[in-house]
């Protein structure tokens, strides 16, 4: 049976946040995930509140960039954390969101090298150890923490194409990924597979992750008029090959592109088709998500996460989905 | 506004309803920025503790949502029969 996740983006006043983030946990969720970008509200912040005012709940960084953030303030985030809420902290780390890069004016160098050396460099600091590395990306010249670590933290790592995916199931303790249809993590598996054998793994030592776009109401129309939005964004974003892969013409996807350039978000949301829905979210009926979710599970998501925009008004989705859904796989 | 008196004129049958319909239009509240720390604190550790809809969780709501949204507020007390 998976587990659930819900992810915040903290675009809102941090006690609304952590108001959700709490309701979650009452709803009867499992891990809660805070988006970090520059550009809203810290990360951490958040997730130090969540901890103050949660109690079960795990939670962490959903997830933090290392061409952003360097992994050792993010070993020390994540080991302070986990001194607050022991077991609870978790670490989501990925090398993607190239929109916030540009904007920043960082490249993104040697992505599968800079995964490789944050999770060891992680790993050894909130261990306790010293690191000392001369990687490809980062270079630590003897860095350790004055204070020492409670236990190991959980790293899933965010991937989308085959070497990444391969990498986050082979170092890490799960692999996080951005989608919503099954088509997507029936070709995932396979490379997912091939990295935890690579380590000597079972497939069952590994989380598979499926961030979702998701949107739950009781009526089907309300539901997917919140997550149209958020697909819209999504397919302007998507690669020719994941475009193929739903069967979404090229040109589809650059007339909403263009709009979306030009800040004409209606003309944007309103070329966004059924195809596009049912390819990039969950959204529709409780009953709807329900066969989604267990269509996902079999293929071997074992963490499910409710992703933006969660539903046309987020307290009353949690609400629903916490009577609705979560019971029907716990 | 006297927040105490009003809390206690609430009757107790409406307690869930009134908690549920001040976290909503707290929630729903662009005035963020009119939030007091120690209210945020408040209501936080309330809900945590399953306290909104206890009287002194009622009281920190009402007082937040009058910061927030007098109008809205005022509205849903006199729908209640509570004068202001």
């Amino acid at each position: 049976m998976p587990k659930f996740g819900i992810e915040f983006v903290p675009t809102d006043a941090y006690w609304k946040v952590v108001y959700h983030a709490v309701q979650a946990e009452k709803a009867g969720y499992d891990y809660v995930w805070i988006t970090d970008h520059f550009n809203n509200r810290n990360v951490y912040v958040l997730l130090t509140n969540i901890a103050i005012y949660t109690d079960k709940i795990k939670f962490g960084p959903g997830v933090t960039n290392p061409y952003m953030i360097h992994p050792l303030m993010t070993a020390q985030s994540m080991a302070s954390l986990n001194e607050m809420a022991p077991g609870r902290a978790v670490c989501g780390l990925g090398t993607g969101d190239k929109t916030t890069l540009d904007m920043v004016g960082v490249e993104r160098v040697k992505p599968l090298a800079a995964v490789k050396e944050t999770v060891s460099i992680i790993r050894e600091i909130t261990a306790g150890k010293t690191v000392k590395l001369e990687g490809e990306v980062f270079k630590v010249a003897g860095a350790r923490l004055n204070f020492k670590p409670i236990s190991p933290i959980p790293i899933f790592i965010g991937a989308q194409g085959p070497k990444m995916l391969s990498l986050a199931a082979e170092i890490g303790d799960g692999v996080l990924i951005n989608a919503s249809n099954k088509k997507d993590f029936e070709d995932a598996m396979k490379y997912i597979k091939e990295g935890a054998e690579k380590a000597g793994k079972k497939l069952e030592d590994v989380e598979v992750v499926a961030a979702t776009s998701f949107s739950a109401h009781e009526d089907i129309k309300k539901a997917q008029k919140a997550a149209t939005p958020v697909v819209a964004f999504i397919v302007a974003g998507s690669p020719e090959l994941i475009l193929q892969r739903h069967n979404i013409p090229i040109e589809s996807a650059n007339k909403i592109r263009e709009a979306i350039s030009k800040g004409m978000f209606k003309d944007a949301f309103s070329s966004v088709t059924p195809e596009m829905m049912e390819a990039f979210s969950i959204s529709g009926t409780p009953a709807m998500c329900i066969e989604k979710i267990d269509e996902l599970a079999k293929i071997g998501v074992t963490l499910f996460i409710t992703g933006s925009p969660i539903g046309p008004n987020v307290r009353d989705s949690i609400n629903l989905i916490s009577k609705e859904i979560i019971p029907r796989f716990k | 506004m006297d927040f105490d008196r009003i809390a206690k004129e609430i009757p107790q049958s409406s307690f869930e309803k009134v908690s549920d319909e001040l976290v909503k239009i707290l929630l729903s509240s662009p005035n963020t920025d009119k939030m007091n720390e120690g209210l945020a604190k408040a209501i936080l550790r309330h809900w945590q503790n399953d306290q909104l809809s206890l009287p002194t969780g009622i009281r920190v709501l009402l007082e937040a949502s009058t910061t927030l949204e007098e109008d809205k507020t005022k509205a849903l007390l006199q729908n209640l029969g509570v004068q202001v």
